[in-house]
């Protein structure tokens, strides 16, 4: 990504900073497309340079997720879990997190019960902590079948889940979303927050992995 | 359980279908997947609302299902805004489609 420090002159908005990549061959129209809805937005004065700028960095820093401190965070401050499965935009935002205007809630795996997430409609995820949502989350495969299959789903993951266990999948909405708190594992007792959030993948907080103490 | 072939269903609604495998893969973000994300995000931010979570979801509905099934995750969310934004007046179809024939002019004289 070009990127476009200091002052920036709107008689540019026109040149090709943003245009990454032109040896890549010919972009494609949907490429094309958001070049022109940028440039004509700018121009009839809807989007300054800037506005975009900070939307870009964020964008950029959620790819960084939050949701491994927060988990990690919720392993060892048991009030804070609590919190978290009370009312998770208010706990997120006590971290600092932004969580948006949709509900977010968060479920908590346990021995008896591993919780799944998915958006049947479309891709609802909550970004705020796991950033942009991975290619299989988005994927019509998975939207489609891990409502009906989720064992079989996870066990495509990687994931074996025993047949006394109860799985449970929450369809998320514009207005809902869903952070699931991994069961933290055996072998882990008094690691370090950093320890711990360093076994905490975008994966296992969607619910279709757990982590491990290696 | 439900009927996965009702009609009324909308060709969004996909739950309880079978697509088959799930390709685990992760890709990158391209530079311009991206950047539509950070323009749809900048005009919904707060004090902003010119274009909202409820409108894309919307649009992605309304666009019929053979552009719905032919474009993949981000290309829908640039369609989406594009149609929410053409439908509120701020550019014509028209106009967009000029400003992308030159700015594929521009990019292919850059290119050499």
């Amino acid at each position: 990504m070009a990127e476009e420090r200091g002052t920036h002159d709107h008689d540019h908005d026109h040149d090709l900073t943003f245009q990454p990549n032109i040896e890549d061959g010919e972009p494609g129209r949907y490429e094309l497309m958001t070049y022109a809805i940028r440039e004509l937005l700018m121009e009839k004065g809807h989007l300054t340079p800037e506005e975009l700028r900070a939307a870009q960095e964020k964008v950029e820093s959620l790819q960084k997720s939050d949701g491994a401190m927060i988990i990690a965070k919720a392993w060892t401050d048991p009030d804070f879990k609590q919190r978290l499965l009370d009312d998770g935009n208010a706990a997120l935002a006590e971290v600092g997190v932004d969580a948006g205007a949709a509900k977010m809630t968060v479920v908590e795996n346990t021995d008896d019960v591993q919780n799944v997430v998915v958006c049947t409609l479309c891709s609802c995820y909550p970004r705020a902590v796991l950033g942009m949502p991975p290619d299989w989350y988005r994927s019509k495969s998975y939207r489609s079948r891990v409502v009906i299959e989720p064992r079989k789903v996870l066990s495509e993951f990687g994931t074996d889940v025993p047949d006394d266990m109860t799985v449970r999948v929450h369809d998320s909405l514009a207005d809902l979303r869903y952070l699931v708190i991994p069961r933290r594992p055996e072998g882990t007792e008094g690691w370090s927050e950093e320890q711990l959030a360093a076994i905490v993948t975008r994966d296992t907080m969607v619910g279709v992995a757990n982590p491990t103490a290696s | 359980m439900a009927d996965t072939d009702d009609p009324r269903r909308g060709y969004h609604d996909i739950g309880g279908k079978d697509y088959g495998p799930i390709d685990p893969e992760v890709t990158e973000m391209k530079p311009w997947e991206r950047q539509s994300t950070a323009i749809s995000n900048a005009l919904g931010a707060a004090g902003r609302h010119l274009y909202v979570t409820d409108e894309s979801r919307r649009a992605r509905e309304q666009m019929g299902e053979p552009l719905y099934n032919d474009l993949d995750y981000y290309e829908r969310s640039t369609e989406s805004m594009k149609m929410i934004l053409v439908e509120k007046g701020l550019f014509s179809d028209e106009e967009l489609e000029e400003r992308m024939s030159k700015i594929a002019q521009r990019m292919a004289e850059a290119r050499g």
